[in-house]
């Protein structure tokens, strides 16, 4: 199957197949796929709430974003709306998209942040304590922004997913029966997403402690434990201690794991009940989170709306980019807490969001809120990207039990060195293959044989995999994933460094592993020594032949680089301010490259070379430049045109 | 539809503003064991990361003899970021605090007003933006009105308008939600200043309560909720002046709101003298 014709969700490519397919049902492994490959075309989503209007509406108001130019909606099906709705509110929006042939995104999944009581959430399901979701510290986990204060319900609880496993076989069911009706599921894409998986945490907890530690989910972790780590044969009782993976020293990189596992699971039976249904419209897995309601943030917004304060941006902003490490799909909404930023700085927040996370998700009527230039500016951006097909550039990934557990140390170091040019990914199947790649497991894993043998695969289709190595305090190998290790370094020849911390290199097929000594990182952060490990990052990052997209005076500011699928060299940098004041910085490239302005300037292609350059970001400002190396194809075409306009860098244009 | 607490709709309505005016200029610091977690200044301004978790000096200490130490720490804080006074929050009572409003059901208005009460003690030291036609709904003419009634705020825009139906029981604020004008005629609505009388009729028997309402264009309302924000200038008497002028109307026109009425425009006749 094509994933990629999947993911370029536009009118032009309905028309030309007729028909979406359907993501497979191990479709953990293709949404990794889809969000590596997601274009930018996908990054611009416009939503509407349809309950918030008359059915009778539907048409008229479909029409009218049609003829502003919105080419494909998105909408929330709130669970509690969609079971008690008499009016059958949704079917008769989805037959006034299929009228006026306006494809359309489901969201089913219930979200926080959406204008609904309890943002959907049945309340029959909140009112027993069973149902909730707590904290590691045993508090009951609360959303805490509009539309309403209340707790969160457990996925892990039975009641709730019985409940939940209702809600969908009766949307199955209502889609069935829309696609029977008019005979076409093409304009339909449902949309799974995490739901509340990114919000099980009380503010103020670490994010190691993120997850939901009901009491519903006692039994089913036990199981979990039970399966991941099977009971050992009576030989190896000798030794029980040493595997006993199932200990309290364990615990939190199994919490992580059983997240990850339960999300998997929730995911994979919304797309069996769908299958049952014949619901065989695209289906697509996404992660979704909405800034307001973030955790880290969650009483900073219900804060400002008691003390009538003006929210704080850069909180905000973090999440934002915190999300785009973890190649989540943003969405904002202005009539929270965000309604209290003015034009520039919800212009900002949005730009920054399509800028870090490759997406983003506004209401129709906030976007036409937004100022005729900079709607126009968006635009050009996100068709030069369609154009292009860029995507964001990642060169190392950071592999750990969950989106949460990453070693907050080694994570900010490896942000500093690499500009940000890093993503968390929880799993390691399913990645592609790309040259000088890295791929850093996090030091307090523990090793399976399934997935050390995963290691050796990516190393050898050319990534440099670095992995911890077998301790002999504490174990951190299965059993016989030791066995593998101990035969794999027999076999290859190795190459011994100590640069404070010990590490051995392999070259292994295209690529090489890295195993290094984990032993530092299971000591409290507070007493790691973080000048060994900056070493040892460096010297992966050269082994991995990273090259560091440029190299900025001024720490204030971010960068995130877009590079072309087809011509790696083909790279559009953004500079984004995130503060108030105007910072000017020197920026400097590696080699020499060939600056040209985006959106391109009407006044012509006027373009800059060189290697250092003083830029000036304007506050809450995004400068966004394409770079080509001087030298190459796209680099020789640009420079005739560069030399003429050396030294005016007026060209470059600044999002204000 | 059925939504009976529309968040979204109070504040469109309401607050019709971009910028929200923040309240006095105060900060908080928000606190839990002894350690900071987090500071709210009231523009927004970034709270300084090197605080955070350093309990030296902004300690909640039992003892008296150190209280002396946290109000200077908190007063050199209130001064690093330029504001009048900064307010330590316990995150162990906001948490508290959530856990009872969450029981108010979906009424995130009166969830976030208890919060207030329950949160603040010195209350002087904040103030919210209330809206002047709340105020006006919550003040002494609460006496004179029914146990249960609605009250609708009509802000039209060319051919657009914006309707919010507030609903109070028992002198509170119980719901707050665009109401259903599904069997009227769009042209009606359009046409206020001439049906306003039958649109304020149609909710009364639509919804069995008595409702009262003002109609408005949007520039004169925006500019009502504008001077509800600016010192020297008072909401009411902008209305008035439209009013006169036919750029708003009332609902009922009945002796009471005549009066009210009559009222306010002695009251800047003497404002100006």
């Amino acid at each position: 199957m094509d994933v990629g014709r999947i993911t370029e969700f536009n009118p032009q490519v309905l028309k030309k197949n007729n028909t979406f397919e359907r993501v497979s049902l191990h479709s953990h492994q293709v949404s990794s796929k889809l969000k590596e490959n997601l274009p930018f075309s996908q990054g611009l989503n416009f939503l509407i709430n349809y309950w918030e209007l008359k059915p009778a509406q539907y048409e008229n108001r479909l029409q009218e974003l049609s003829l502003k130019g919105i080419k494909h909606i998105s909408t929330f099906v709130p669970w509690s709306h969609f079971e008690t709705d008499i009016y059958h509110s949704l079917k008769k929006f989805l037959k006034a998209c299929w009228n006026v042939k306006m494809p359309v995104k489901l969201f089913i999944m219930p979200e926080l942040g959406v204008n609904y009581p309890n943002c959907g959430i049945p309340k029959e399901l909140l009112a027993d304590h069973a149902n909730l979701a707590t904290d590691k510290q045993g508090n009951i986990i609360y959303n805490v922004t509009a539309p309403n204060i209340f707790p969160l319900p457990s996925f892990m609880s039975p009641v709730v997913l019985k409940h939940f496993g209702n809600y969908l076989i009766k949307l199955g069911g209502l889609l069935n029966e829309v696609f029977q009706e008019v005979k076409d599921m093409s304009f339909c894409e449902v949309i799974i997403s995490n739901s509340f998986f990114n919000y099980y945490r009380n503010f103020g907890l670490p994010s190691y402690e993120h997850g939901d530690y009901s009491a519903s989910q006692v039994l089913a972790f036990q199981d979990f434990l039970d399966r991941q780590y099977p009971t050992l044969g009576h030989n190896q009782i000798s030794n029980p201690l040493k595997e006993n993976f199932k200990t309290l020293a364990y615990e939190n990189y199994n919490r992580h794991r059983f997240l990850v596992h339960v999300e998997k699971l929730l995911r994979e039976k919304t797309e069996l009940v769908f299958a049952k249904k014949h619901v065989t419209c695209s289906l697509q897995n996404i992660s979704l989170i909405n800034p307001e309601t973030a955790p880290e943030v969650s009483n900073h917004s219900l804060l400002t709306e008691v003390l009538d304060y003006k929210p704080c941006l850069k909180k905000y902003y973090d999440v934002i980019c915190s999300a785009g490490t973890k190649k989540e799909w943003l969405y904002l909404h202005f009539a929270n807490a965000f309604r209290r930023f003015n034009d520039q700085e919800r212009s900002f927040l949005a730009l920054a969001s399509l800028i870090h996370a490759g997406n983003l998700m506004l209401f129709t009527q906030d976007y036409f809120k937004f100022s005729i230039p900079f709607r126009k500016k968006l635009e050009k951006l996100v068709n030069f990207f369609e154009t292009k097909k860029l995507v964001k550039r990642s060169q190392v990934s950071y592999l750990a039990a969950s989106l949460y557990s990453a070693n907050s140390t080694c994570l900010s170091i490896f942000q500093k060195m690499t500009s940000n040019s890093i993503e968390i990914i929880a799993k390691v199947e399913g990645r592609s293959a790309s040259c000088g790649h890295l791929v850093f497991v996090d030091p307090t894993s523990i090793i399976n044989l399934l997935e050390f043998l995963q290691f050796l695969n990516q190393a050898q289709t050319g990534s440099v995999v670095a992995i911890p190595k077998v301790m002999q305090e504490i174990p951190n190998f299965t059993q016989d994933a030791k066995i593998h290790f101990e035969k794999f370094s027999k076999i290859h020849p190795k190459l011994k460094i100590n640069l404070g911390l010990q590490y051995e290199v392999y070259s292994y097929g295209l690529g090489q592993v890295v195993f290094y000594a984990p032993e530092m990182f299971w000591k409290p952060e507070d007493n790691l020594e973080t000048q060994s490990p900056k070493i040892f990052f460096q010297s992966l990052l050269g082994l991995a032949e990273f090259k560091i997209p440029c190299l900025l005076q001024n720490q204030e500011l971010k960068v995130e680089v877009y590079c072309s699928k087809e011509d790696g060299s083909d790279q559009v940098l953004f500079l984004i301010n995130p503060t108030a004041k105007e910072i000017s910085s020197s920026i400097e490239f590696p080699q020499d490259v060939i600056l040209k302005a985006l959106p391109t300037s009407n006044n012509g292609d006027n373009s800059l070379v060189g290697k250092n350059f003083e830029i000036a970001v304007p506050s809450l400002g995004v400068v966004s430049m394409q770079v080509f190396l001087a030298g190459t194809t796209a680099g020789t075409t640009e420079t005739a045109t560069a030399e003429k306009f050396k030294n005016h860098q007026d060209e470059v244009i600044a999002w204000t | 539809m059925d939504l009976t607490h529309d968040w979204k709709v109070l504040n469109e309505v309401l607050f019709p503003q971009d910028n929200i005016i923040a309240s006095k200029n105060t900060m908080v610091v928000l606190e839990e064991q002894d350690q900071i977690q987090d500071g709210l200044v009231f523009d927004g301004t970034s709270f300084d990361r090197t605080f955070l978790g350093n309990a030296d000096g902004f300690a909640s200490c039992k003892s008296e003899a150190m209280q002396g130490i946290i109000h200077t720490s908190l007063q050199d804080l209130a001064k690093k970021y330029g504001v009048q006074s900064c307010v330590r929050l316990s995150n162990n009572k906001l948490r508290s605090c959530i856990q009872d409003v969450a029981r108010l059901g979906p009424n995130y208005f009166q969830q976030i007003q208890k919060t207030r009460d329950l949160l603040l003690e010195k209350e002087t030291l904040f103030h919210s933006t209330q809206h002047f036609v709340l105020n006006f709904l919550n003040s002494k003419i609460q006496k004179f009105m029914p146990r249960k009634f609605n009250f609708l705020i009509f802000v039209t825009e060319s051919t657009t308008y914006k309707a919010l139906l507030l609903s109070y029981a028992n002198g509170k604020l119980d719901r707050f939600f665009e109401p259903d004008f599904s069997s009227l005629h769009e042209d009606r609505l359009l046409e206020w200043q001439k049906e306003y009388k039958v649109i304020g009729q149609y909710l009364e028997s639509r919804y069995i309560l008595p409702c009262y309402a003002i109609f408005i264009s949007k520039e004169v309302w925006c500019s009502c909720c504008e001077a509800s924000v600016t010192p020297y200038l008072k909401p009411w008497n902008v209305f008035v002046r439209a009013y006169n002028l036919g750029l708003a109307k009332v609902f009922p026109e009945s002796v009471a709101t005549r009066a009210l009425l009559a009222i306010q425009r002695l009251m800047m006749y003497f404002a100006r003298l």
